[in-house]
């Protein structure tokens, strides 16, 4: 099969290819199309640009190892959130453990809720919308994380309420309610911004 | 509800949907390969190849058979003591003669725990267990080599059972020299010889076991020499 022929296919024939013939470059182009929706994804849920570089990779990296165990019955961008998305919540464990240790180890800031440092903006690099970003981001941030995955999903990756529930393993009703916690959440945060 | 929940969150939203997408940077493909071909990829051994191999089949074969050691060992040692106090008393397996008290019958007790009692003046004492042996006459039957020991009363199997009692025999119940009278004696005969069996009270008898000192001993065997003598002088 040709290359251009392999661009063409969709994301399951793509992996059904990569499975089945070892073709390295149905994989990179399946790494060229979930790339950025991937980081983009990461990012807001874990708010560090590095570790989410980190998370990306080591995501491309399972599915690279793991080909085989991903079923043709399951959406290749359900498959691949759902890997992605498990990394994110360890990472984000092991850094709130981190951070949470590393405080107490001063004595200082005990009773904040302790937050991921965001390392990826520079003030002066920010634009007017790049300054609104940061705000969203840390609001963003401040929801919970269960919510919070579930409003990036579905608001800023926007995926269907049926693939938020494949992907994160919880029923419809469920995600539909953390989803709007995470909106109410977000609107008391952000009231400012959007009534300009 | 979802497009009503959707109008009363639209706000929010669209300032999400109006976020700046994050992008990879451009080498991350290049990174990616890279850390992919530095780490190498083996195939992946099924459940049972993973089990069966030296490295872990040698510990678990040496603690299976340690584990069959020690039970066989522990098994073998165990010594399995039983409660004292659940353990039944062993009934008495030997022909007792006991007076009863209001009319002093004396009652045969048999090995089937039965009581039966005995008719005056039918009392014959020809069997083994009648002849009753104390103090002096035990030397005597532990020679004729047959005696038995049974709580304290001493029963000469194979020796000439006769115990002739005075006079009273016919006309007083049997009584066993425990119960005989000071002034009464019973004569026994042995192959040796006949012998006079002198009461012996009850209450003189001392049931309980002795760890005698060895002050006591000597006196104790001194007393033993005397009754020899005094036997050996009343059997010449």
């Amino acid at each position: 099969m040709t290359d251009k022929n392999l661009y063409e296919l969709t994301d399951e024939e793509l992996i059904l290819e990569f499975q089945q013939n070892n073709t390295v470059k149905a994989y990179e182009i399946l790494v060229e199309r979930y790339k950025n929706p991937l980081t983009n994804y990461i990012f807001r849920f874990l708010g560090d640009y590095e570790a989410c570089l980190d998370v990306v990779q080591e995501t491309f990296i399972k599915v690279y190892r793991y080909k085989d165990s991903y079923s043709s019955i399951a959406k290749f961008s359900t498959w691949i959130y759902t890997i992605a998305g498990n990394l994110a919540r360890t990472e984000y464990q092991r850094r709130r453990r981190r951070k949470f240790f590393s405080i107490n180890a001063y004595g200082e800031e005990k009773d904040e809720i302790f937050e991921i440092p965001d390392e990826s903006y520079r003030p002066d690099q920010l634009t007017d919308s790049g300054i609104k970003d940061e705000i969203i981001q840390k609001a963003i941030r401040k929801v919970s994380p269960a919510y919070r995955e579930m409003v990036i999903l579905r608001d800023i990756q926007g995926l269907s309420y049926e693939e938020i529930s494949e992907i994160s393993g919880i029923r419809v009703g469920t995600v539909k309610s953390r989803i709007n916690r995470g909106r109410a959440q977000l609107q008391k945060l952000l009231e400012d911004i959007y009534k300009e | 509800m979802d497009l009503n929940e959707d109008m009363e969150f639209r706000n929010i939203i669209n300032l999400l949907r109006q976020l700046q997408q994050v992008k990879a940077p451009s080498n991350f493909e290049a990174d990616l390969m890279r850390r992919i071909n530095s780490e190498k990829f083996s195939l992946q051994n099924t459940f049972w190849q993973t089990i069966f191999i030296p490295s872990r089949m040698i510990p678990a074969a040496a603690l299976a058979v340690t584990v069959v050691l020690l039970v066989i060992v522990l098994n073998n040692t165990a010594v399995t003591r039983e409660n004292p106090f659940s353990i039944i008393p062993k009934e008495r397996q030997d022909v007792t003669l006991t007076l009863k008290a209001d009319n002093t019958v004396p009652v045969k007790q048999i090995k089937t725990d039965k009581i039966e009692p005995v008719e005056k003046n039918k009392v014959e004492l020809k069997s083994a267990p009648s002849v009753e042996t104390f103090g002096l006459q035990k030397d005597e039957a532990l020679r004729s080599e047959s005696a038995q020991t049974t709580e304290g009363y001493e029963k000469t199997a194979g020796a000439p059972a006769e115990v002739n009692l005075p006079e009273k025999k016919l006309t007083k119940p049997f009584l066993p020299p425990t119960q005989l009278t000071e002034n009464e004696s019973a004569n026994v005969t042995f192959a040796s010889g006949k012998i006079s069996v002198y009461p012996v009270n009850k209450a003189g008898l001392n049931f309980r076991q002795v760890n005698p000192s060895s002050q006591q001993k000597i006196e104790i065997n001194q007393l033993k020499e005397k009754l020899e003598q005094m036997y050996k002088s009343k059997l010449k």
